[in-house]
């Protein structure tokens, strides 16, 4: 593998993979700021090929994959690559497409050794959907610098890493040196974490969580009603949850979220 | 033929793209949106788009989508 060091390149070379036939299929789907942070801190990879090229991130102890093929061969024939390109670790992937598409790049990569894992569907929510309740936000703070090993924490504990792609301590530095993240203390813990971002007219909820011993307490409600707030000018706020967490999906359609059809196939390959 | 404006409408009925200038600054389009118009253009204009120019400052707004399509070879006004 080689150690990628210029964003634009690499995205220079997957855009280059596609031979304008009808089978490309991509699961490279991060900004190119994103990109570029990632190249900045050494942590993705990639093996080149004329019709595939396979991208590697590096994420604790194991490795996220991505793609860009310019047909199933191709990808077929790279994806044989991936145990000796890992190099032990583990791998996942996350196959990002309408509901009902998903399935035939799935099971390629199920026919290459990787296992379904976990399935995620956004939602969005529009502006001008109404609010159910009128809580306040009363008690929300940004989170400063010296919260984010506590909300690290937080999330390991409470999070899938291999499906939800929980953020280092420098990207958790990094989204609270933005503004990017509101907590609630109760009883001087973390009670409650909500990390998002405005990109635009378009607003992401990333992680909205809740520590178990404070629950019906409100500060939920205070959470997302500040983060609605503070993203009045957003026409559309998306985020993901995994399909089968029916109390998630219920409480985010109490706000106004509904599922918009893009679904996410976590595909997981363990070392032989 | 569907218009460029009706195949932004069907990927993303939320938005008016008639007032923006950027899609890409304004949040409009994300890159997975951009993958999906990329397909919807090449089937309803019968176009092969060049994978090199499939960046950002070609999908800012109509103008630039309508200018990629001339290049690539759409001969009817989209």
């Amino acid at each position: 593998m080689i150690r990628a060091d210029d964003a634009a390149g690499l995205l220079e070379r997957l855009r280059g993979v596609r031979s304008g036939g009808s089978g490309f299929t991509t699961s490279f789907f991060a900004s190119r700021g994103q990109a570029e942070a990632w190249v900045r801190r050494g942590v993705l990879f990639f093996h080149p090929g004329a019709e595939c090229v396979l991208v590697f991130r590096c994420d604790r102890d194991f490795l996220h994959l991505y793609h860009a093929a310019a047909n199933a061969s191709a990808l077929r024939a790279a994806l044989g690559a991936v145990d000796a390109l890992a190099g032990g670790s583990r791998v996942t992937a996350d196959l990002v497409d309408r509901e009902g598409a998903v399935g035939a790049l799935a099971d390629l990569y199920a026919e290459c050794g990787f296992a379904r894992y976990a399935v995620l569907v956004r939602m969005t929510r529009l502006a001008g959907s109404a609010l159910p309740d009128a809580a306040e936000a009363a008690g929300v703070e940004w989170a400063e610098a010296a919260d984010a090993p506590a909300v690290l924490s937080f999330l390991e504990r409470l999070l899938d890493r291999y499906a939800e792609q929980i953020p280092d301590l420098v990207e958790i530095a990094a989204a609270i040196a933005h503004r990017n993240v509101l907590l609630v203390r109760y009883g001087g813990e973390l009670g409650g974490v909500l990390h998002f971002e405005l990109q635009g007219k378009t607003a992401i909820l990333r992680y909205w969580w809740l520590d178990d011993r404070f629950r019906a307490q409100g500060i939920g409600a205070r959470l997302i009603r500040r983060m609605f707030t503070l993203c009045a000018s957003a026409r559309r706020i998306v985020l993901w949850v995994f399909a089968g967490n029916e109390n998630a999906i219920v409480r985010y359609e109490h706000y106004g979220f509904r599922r918009d059809g893009l679904v996410d196939q976590v595909m997981m390959r363990t070392a032989p | 033929m569907k218009s460029i404006e009706a195949i932004l409408a069907e990927i993303r009925p939320e938005f008016d793209f008639a007032t923006s200038q950027d899609f890409i600054e304004d949040g409009m389009l994300d890159s997975f949106d951009m993958v999906t118009l990329v397909s919807e253009l090449e089937q309803a204009y019968a176009v092969s788009i060049d994978g090199v120019d499939i960046v950002p400052e070609n999908f800012r707004n109509v103008a630039t989508i309508r200018k990629l399509l001339k290049k690539s070879g759409g001969g009817a006004r989209p």
